[in-house]
């Protein structure tokens, strides 16, 4: 069995922290599982985000503890506080975020 | 809506989401990171609920800065209802993990402080059952380190169940009755196959062990007034035989209320506890191992609490301690008796049905009511009485031991106790009697009867005894008004039958 992860399998785990992450959410700002979602809302914007500072901190531990948990993720470089300086390209949206998690594998 | 603060030196908005959400009658709001100590100096707002997380790192930072921190939070609870304070403890603070007597020392000083506090509406919540519920992420340096939220999502989720069961708990909606399986729940085994030898309780055994400690737990909160009933699909004898007589039972019959020990449904069995002791389910805890069983008792009982047991039977104790069910804010004479109250209650109800007549029934009774002035030594049971009855409760007024102080300092208001035995045993203080008097006029304030004794005509000795004291001192009665609640249908019927 392969241990490389397919980029549908990482949207599968996104899914999940998305589920969990939800809980934390007011009922009016959910989080939802599209790929062009817009994760991090910026003032003056025409694209509206979904998440706040602190929402997208949550969201990318969440995310973490479920990479952690999984054995062909555990391992991988994911820097939250180098990611979070990458809003407008990495964090841009669900899409580029599940790209950034596939390339981390590529690179090991 | 109600106001309710949060307040901590860390980032608590996560904290804030989960009770809004959870506590959906309060509008919340919180002080800003690091504002906790000039928050409580400077705050002149008044609170229904606040919510302040004290951790060990506003220890050593009130003791830098010579900051009285038990006194500023008892000076905050001044304009506060009802004030949780969740404490320091030894384990909660990721920045101050090392061994330092000192440091521990301070908290336990803190703690015992807090615990002992003249403010009477401080509620102090020990989270340490919540960490280790949370597990090892429990205290996140991530959440820490981006964004000043000292704890896992986790460990919050906890703490709000609980911190919501505390304010049921306080209005006398905590668990009452938990009705328990046998099998695989108060042994390991089957008893009916592997026989009374043979089950796994007590001896040098691991999982034997494991459920003589859960065993208990439940006698101790049998003991704090929670009662205990056994729903159970056995042959009645078998299983009778093992609690009466196997060595290492902790739990004996004359601790349960009720036994259902046979093949019937469940659900018709918890049902059928349910009516025998006149509890309402929400205020019921059902523990079965079984999925399936848990399941139909869930979906034909909908308002009954069925937590799911852990398969590892060894972690029954420590899941079972971990539980937010059980908070208790008064313990008096009247908990420690209520299971043989209930019994004895049983018994009533078994006289009853074979009496001719009502009359007849209280008559055989012997039923005698007293009713006297509000004694010091009464007070914690009035107070008990006044928050956690539903059915008999004619204001369904809720009170804090101040509030209770104040209304008792006014001259115009009386109260007085009833307090009710029989023949079969004395059950002690069960109801109340208030009332103002202004000038010539007497309004009715509080008319409460514990459930326990209703059906023995006490109810009308209490109404008596306000018509008697009208008399004496040539007051009018002010016509009886029912504060309507969905849940005090017996006293709406015993007044409009008085009409």
């Amino acid at each position: 069995m392969s241990n490389k992860i397919t980029i549908e399998e990482i949207y599968k785990i996104i899914e999940s922290a998305i589920t969990e992450f939800n809980e934390m959410q007011d009922d009016e700002d959910q989080l939802v599982f599209e790929k062009k979602t817009v994760l991090f809302h910026r003032e003056g914007y025409t694209e509206k985000g979904s998440l706040d500072s602190l929402g997208l901190v949550n969201f990318l531990i969440t995310l973490d503890e479920y990479l952690d948990n999984d054995h062909r993720t555990v391992s991988m470089n994911f820097d939250i506080n180098k990611l979070l300086e990458e809003k407008e390209t990495t964090l841009k949206n669900i899409e580029s975020l599940a790209n950034y998690i596939l390339s981390l594998q590529k690179d090991e | 809506m109600n106001k309710l603060c949060i307040l901590s030196n860390f980032n608590n908005d996560n904290l804030k989401i989960l009770v809004q959400k959870k506590l959906t009658t309060y509008s919340c709001s919180t002080n800003d990171y690091g504002s906790l100590f000039p928050f409580l100096v400077q705050a002149n707002s008044s609170y229904e609920l606040a919510i302040t997380w004290i951790t060990t790192n506003d220890l050593i930072l009130a003791e830098s800065l010579n900051f009285n921190l038990v006194l500023q939070l008892e000076m905050f609870s001044k304009n506060v209802k009802t004030h949780i304070v969740i404490l320091p403890t030894v384990n909660s603070n990721h920045l101050n993990q090392i061994q330092n007597r000192d440091l521990r020392s301070k908290i336990y000083q803190f703690n015992l402080e807090l615990f002992n506090s003249k403010e009477k509406n401080i509620v102090a919540l020990d989270p340490t059952s919540w960490f280790i519920s949370a597990g090892e992420n429990a205290f996140s340096e991530k959440h820490w380190y981006l964004s000043k939220s000292m704890f896992h999502p986790n460990v919050l989720k906890i703490a709000v169940e609980n911190i919501s069961w505390m304010l049921n708990a306080q209005q006398g909606k905590n668990i009452k009755l938990i009705i328990v399986d046998l099998d695989d729940t108060l042994w390991g085994g089957v008893v009916g196959d592997d026989g009374i030898n043979h089950i796994k309780l007590g001896g040098h055994d691991a999982i034997g062990e494991s459920f003589v400690d859960f065993q208990k737990q439940l006698k101790e909160l049998k003991d704090r007034g929670v009662l205990l009933a056994i729903c159970s699909k056995n042959t009645n004898e078998i299983a009778m035989d093992a609690i009466e007589n196997h060595p290492e039972m902790v739990l004996k019959k004359s601790d349960f209320v009720s036994t259902k020990i046979n093949w019937n449904d469940k659900a018709e069995n918890c049902l059928s506890i349910i009516n025998e002791v006149n509890i309402l389910p929400e205020n019921v805890l059902f523990l079965d191992d079984s999925m399936v069983e848990r399941e139909r008792v869930k979906s034909a009982i909908q308002t009954i609490h069925v937590p799911a047991l852990p398969e590892d039977k060894l972690s029954y104790t420590k899941w079972f301690q971990s539980l937010p069910y059980f908070y208790q804010f008064s313990f008096t004479e009247e908990d420690k008796k209520r299971t043989e109250s209930y019994l004895e209650e049983i018994e009533r109800k078994r006289i009853n049905a074979v009496s001719d007549s009502i009359e007849d029934f209280i008559t055989s009774l012997q039923v005698k009511v007293e009713i006297k002035k509000l004694e010091e030594i009464n007070k914690e049971r009035v107070i008990q009485l006044l928050n956690k009855t539903n059915q008999m409760n004619y204001a369904t007024r809720r009170l804090t031991n101040t509030e209770f102080d104040d209304w008792c300092s006014k001259n115009e208001n009386q109260l007085y106790t009833v307090h009710v035995s029989d023949k079969l045993g004395d059950s002690g203080l069960t109801g109340i009697v208030s009332f103002t008097v202004n000038n010539t006029k007497l309004t009715l304030v509080d008319f409460i009867l514990s459930c326990r004794v209703m059906g023995r005509k006490v109810e009308n000795e209490m109404i008596d005894f306000v018509k008697s004291f009208a008399k004496e001192n040539k007051l009018e009665v002010l016509p009886f008004q029912v504060f309507i609640t969905e849940k005090n249908k017996p006293i709406q019927d015993f007044f409009e039958r008085l009409k």
